[in-house]
């Protein structure tokens, strides 16, 4: 039998709101696919364009998503906002390159908000393992 | 004299105004009745006017706190006298036995499931969900589980179970439950104390009335937000007692005298549409005034927010079908409404906390005809107690919402620094020298990776020999070690002890949690905190893959992978100092600018205020006595220097290194300043032929000419410029009293900065790259610090090179710029791309 495809996602998480949120899934134990893995960030706002496009032209995952505080909440005051307005220009390079728009995804969620992680995590698997691996990798 | 100050209650009050005394340099015990800290934000969902969740605001707070080494938190206990004077107190404090050794709890849970006792009704969720009779208390910290002796069987009979030891302790591998603990008196001996120990929901006769104890879907506005809460009993979704959604709600505000209630209802009803759009919510309310700028544009939003608000007369509930309310009211247009609604919330009065009375007979202080702790003699400050020496701050003196708790307990740290100004800095803990390894970029990485088991919790479900060995075989990875818990420290000491190591991984719990441990066993062995990485194997791996040992297994490899990458690109840093100019800068000679200025002259701190107006009387006589006084005690300290009929010219700088410009009749003066406070009129504009500082220092103020700043509850004094501050008028409109408070609360967050000679503030800063660099300057507008500016500079052979720089003294961290530059031009500290972009490889690949 042929093996399920197991996609590879990376989370791109803000140091205060969303990392935290991951945390509590844990302590509440809402479980969710082991193939989301975190990447701690100071914030949102951190995340060049070029590491969500590369991770994925490159094809070191099959998703890519950017988790922050909700608007207003943001450590920086407005990196959330930074951080979405660069989403922005990576949906149209995802269009460029050919890459499903569903490879990428922004979020917001708050420290308290760990099952809300552990249900995005659980779409995005779902979502991905429709899509079928990222046409990038070799 | 004692450095030191008892605070008594660690709600947001007591918290900011044990932070804002450590921060000054005085050692802080923060006593607090209940198991956990944070008091009712830690218990409410949203916050108004902010709309922002509270206990994701508060928890990074109370994390601070934890941390802090000269903040004892003393939880589960109680004052039980205070004798002596101002300056020298001695306070008995009597703690509570938990039934679990704090020291030796680590937080694993192990032994909840085992507890044969459930159903344990939690205090924390106002008698919602249920718990062991070993638990926590709250999510939050201390996190250390709790026995309840009421329910456990052990302490109850003195067996549980059919062994010998009952279950949770043969589960506790760590030997942290300990049934002989006695409650026990501790003596503390301090300088000041302050009352922080806030309000509670009033249940009296009237809730009955309402239905309350007898509908079940009839609560009170903190339950509610239990309720609302993703961490409440029901994970954030409103259920009734049946289970199912309620579609229509009715809140009823109970005391129309304050105007936190009503704020409350909205926010809830708020918080209820944006769950779900199709719920009905209603507020009902007896006119409520509501003039605070910020409080009604909220309310705004959310009658925007299809929340109904409706002024009402004579509310009456009955109990109706399927578990619904009929509830009755008269409008304001006299008209008779019936409705019934699924829930109804009532916003009972807020009184003084159920413990406050026995306190203020242990430690002989009056309270006023209500309960609250405040004063019935002549002296008119809001903060003093009946006792000298004894202040009082937040909702234990009125009710009240957290934003102004805060600004009173900065007000209530700067009377206790004023006090004892004598003895800052005389009883801080002593900083650990650190001696590190000396290490250069040349050095080849040798890494010492620990894998923790944390009980079962990591242990029980991963292959931890197929781990191990996998960590083993990573590069640079030079030795491997399995702990039960890591986090006693034994084994990464150990391991530390034989040389050759220069960075450490370990794979365990949330760094969020154990970064501070880790660091300092880092440190201890020599090795840079900077150059440790903690891998989330706990929170990110075995408690959210724990029906699936392998899958989860190929995770925690993956991880180590990953943070042995980054591990390796780390390098050592050292926290960055800042000189600081000790001396502050008042803009404004108002009831509330004198009194900032009066905190700081008494805390010893060098203070210079400067007025247009030729004489601070002008100020004093369209006020109370009360400012007369203020200033009088103001004119006679040698420290403050009273500029009148004199403006502000150019104003330069950055936090702690401030200078500006004042320009007397007598001509231009120079001053350099730490920190800076605008405390003038509301209308004032500032622009005038001398300068801008509004525009120098990038204010900015509201539609209606007031400042404003920092987003957020806790920090209305703040602007976002660091090292700027704003009080009393200027940012609102208030009272004289209010504004006084205002000014003092501004004197403990400017003390914070100039009582030091130095900032101390860490390195994980933007690094500019210059040869990448071509002066683009895209990073310049999104820095939320302005700390990036354009430079150009020439080379030796005449050519230009335009660059940008970073000020190390305003850079955040946030990685804004980095994020921006095209060039890879401009990194953070331990989050360069590369070391990111390894990660994501190392994601890709296979173990
Ligand atoms: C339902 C509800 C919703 C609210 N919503 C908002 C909102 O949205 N926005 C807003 O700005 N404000 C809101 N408030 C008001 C807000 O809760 C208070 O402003 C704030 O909590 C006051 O902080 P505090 O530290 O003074 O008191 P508290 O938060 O009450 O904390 C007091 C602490 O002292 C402890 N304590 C009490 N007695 C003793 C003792 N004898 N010894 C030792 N410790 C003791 C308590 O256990 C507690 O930890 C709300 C209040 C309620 C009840
Ligand atoms: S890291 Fe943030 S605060 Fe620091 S310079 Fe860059 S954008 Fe500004
Ligand atoms: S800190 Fe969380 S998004 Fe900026």
């Amino acid at each position: 039998m042929e093996k399920e495809f197991e996609p590879k996602i990376v989370a791109f998480c803000c140091n205060w709101c969303s990392y935290l949120a991951a945390d509590s899934a844990g302590m509440a134990r809402n479980q969710y696919p082991s193939n989301v893995h975190i990447i701690r960030c100071m914030c949102s706002g951190m995340v060049h364009p070029n590491f969500v496009i590369d991770a994925l032209t490159k094809g070191l995952a099959d998703g890519v998503m950017v988790c922050g505080c909700h608007p207003g909440d943001c450590h920086y005051q407005d990196g959330n906002k930074r951080a979405e307005s660069r989403s922005e220009a990576i949906f149209l390079m995802l269009e460029d390159f050919g890459l499903e728009q569903e490879r990428f995804r922004l979020e917001w969620i708050s420290a308290s908000e760990g099952q809300k992680f552990a249900g995005v995590s659980g779409e995005m698997t779902q979502t991905l393992k429709e899509l079928g691996p990222n046409f990038y990798k070799s | 004299m004692k450095g030191s100050v008892l605070v008594v209650g660690a709600g947001p009050a007591g918290m900011r105004a044990s932070s804002e005394l450590a921060n000054q340099g005085f050692s802080v015990f923060l006593v607090e009745e209940k198991p956990t800290i944070g008091g009712k934000m830690a218990q409410i969902d949203k916050m108004f006017p902010s709309n922002e969740c509270s206990s994701c605001t508060i928890l990074p707070r109370m994390l601070e706190i934890v941390n802090d080494p000269n903040i004892n938190i003393i939880a589960f206990a109680e004052v039980l006298s205070i004798a002596g004077k101002p300056g020298d107190f001695k306070v008995k404090v009597l703690k509570k036995p938990r039934y679990v050794d704090p020291m030796r709890c680590n937080a694993c849970t192990d032994c909840f499931p085992v507890c044969p006792v459930g159903g344990v009704p939690m205090e924390y969720n106002l008698g919602r969900g249920a718990s062991k009779a070993i638990s926590f208390y709250s999510p939050f910290p201390p996190r250390k589980a709790l026995i309840h002796p009421e329910k456990c069987t052990y302490l109850l009979s003195g067996e549980c179970g059919d062994q010998e030891q009952p279950p949770c302790v043969q589960a506790c591998e760590r030997r942290a439950i300990d049934f002989s603990q006695k409650p026990v008196t501790g003596e503390l001996h301090v300088g000041a104390v302050i009352i922080a120990t806030g309000s509670d929901e009033l249940h009296t006769d009237p809730l009955a009335e309402y239905g309350y104890g007898k509908m079940p879907n009839v609560l009170t506005a903190l339950e509610y937000e239990r309720l609302l809460s993703g961490m409440g009993p029901s994970g954030g979704v409103v259920k009734r007692d049946d289970g199912t959604a309620p579609q229509t709600v009715a809140w009823y505000v109970m005391d129309s005298a304050s105007p936190i209630g009503f704020m409350t209802a909205v926010t809830e009803a708020m918080g209820t549409a944006e769950k779900n759009s199709n719920a009905s919510v209603r507020v009902l309310h007896e006119n409520t005034n509501i003039s605070r700028e910020t409080y009604s544009d909220f309310i705004q939003k959310a009658q925007e927010a299809n929340v109904k608000i409706v002024p009402v007369d004579a509310v009456a509930a009955t109990e109706g079908t399927d578990g619904n309310i009929n509830i009755s009211y008269q409008t304001a247009g006299r008209e008779n409404q019936l409705a019934d609604v699924n829930m109804f919330v009532l916003v009972p009065p807020l009184a003084p906390s159920e413990s406050a009375q026995k306190l203020a007979q242990n430690i002989d202080v009056q309270l006023n005809p209500w309960g609250f702790f405040d004063k019935q003699s002549g002296d008119t400050h809001p903060i003093h107690t009946s006792r000298e020496g004894i202040f009082v701050c937040g909702s234990a003196l009125e009710p009240k919402g957290i934003d102004d708790a805060a600004i009173q307990a900065c007000a209530a740290a700067s009377h206790a620094a004023a006090l004892l100004s004598e003895a800052r800095g005389t009883v801080l803990a002593p900083q650990p020298e650190k001696k590190y390894l000396p290490i250069t970029s040349e050095d080849e990485p040798s890494i010492a990776a620990l894998i923790c088991k944390c009980g079962p919790n990591i242990g029980g479900l991963l292959d931890i020999n197929e781990l191990a060995e996998y960590t083993a075989s990573l590069p640079y990875v030079k030795q491997v070690e399995v702990a039960p818990f890591g986090c006693g420290g034994g084994e990464i000491r150990e391991m530390l002890r034989r040389k050759g190591f220069n960075r450490v991984l370990v794979g365990g719990c949330s760094p969020k949690t154990h970064e501070e441990v880790f660091a300092m066993y880092a440190e201890g062995g020599g090795i840079n905190r900077y150059l440790m990485e903690i891998v989330n194997l706990r929170n990110h791996c075995t408690w959210v893959h724990s029906t699936d040992p392998k899958a989860a297994t190929e995770k925690a490899k993956t991880l180590m992978r990953m943070g042995a990458r980054r591990v390796a690109l780390q390098e050592p840093l050292e926290d960055i100092h800042i000189p600081v100019s000790p001396a502050a800068l008042v803009i404004g000679g108002t009831p509330s600018g004198v009194a900032c200025a009066l905190k700081l002259a008494q805390a010893d701190l060098q203070v210079y205020l400067v007025e247009k107006e030729s004489d601070l009387s002008v100020v004093k006589a369209n006020q109370s006595t009360f400012v007369g006084r203020l200033i009088d005690a103001l004119a006679k300290l040698e420290n403050a220097r009273i500029f009148t009929g004199s403006e502000l010219g150019a104003v330069q700088g950055y936090l702690g290194n401030f200078n500006a410009e004042i320009i007397t009749s007598a001509g231009k003066e120079k001053v350099d300043i730490g920190s800076i406070v605008i405390a003038t009129d509301q209308n004032i504009a500032t622009p005038s032929d001398n300068g801008d500082y509004e525009a120098q220092l990038f204010l900015q103020r509201s539609a209606n000419n007031f400042f404003v700043g920092m987003l957020g509850n806790l920090n209305p004094l703040d602007f976002n410029t660091a090292g700027v501050f704003k009080c009393g008028p200027a940012r609102m409109e208030m009272g004289v009293l209010d504004a006084i408070m205002d000014g003092e609360g501004a004197a403990s967050r400017i003390a914070g900065i100039i009582s030091k000679t130095e900032m101390v503030k860490s390195p994980i800063i933007s690094i500019v790259v210059d040869e990448k660099c071509d002066g683009c300057a895209y990073c310049i507008e999104p820095c939320p610090a302005r700390a990036v500016t354009l430079i150009e500079y020439m080379h030796n052979d005449g050519t230009k090179k335009k660059t940008v720089e970073v000020n190390d003294a305003v850079c955040l961290g946030c990685g804004s710029c980095m994020a921006t530059c095209p060039k890879d031009a401009v990194y953070i500290q331990n989050f360069k791309p590369e070391q990111i972009m390894e990660m994501v490889q190392s994601v890709s690949e296979e173990a």
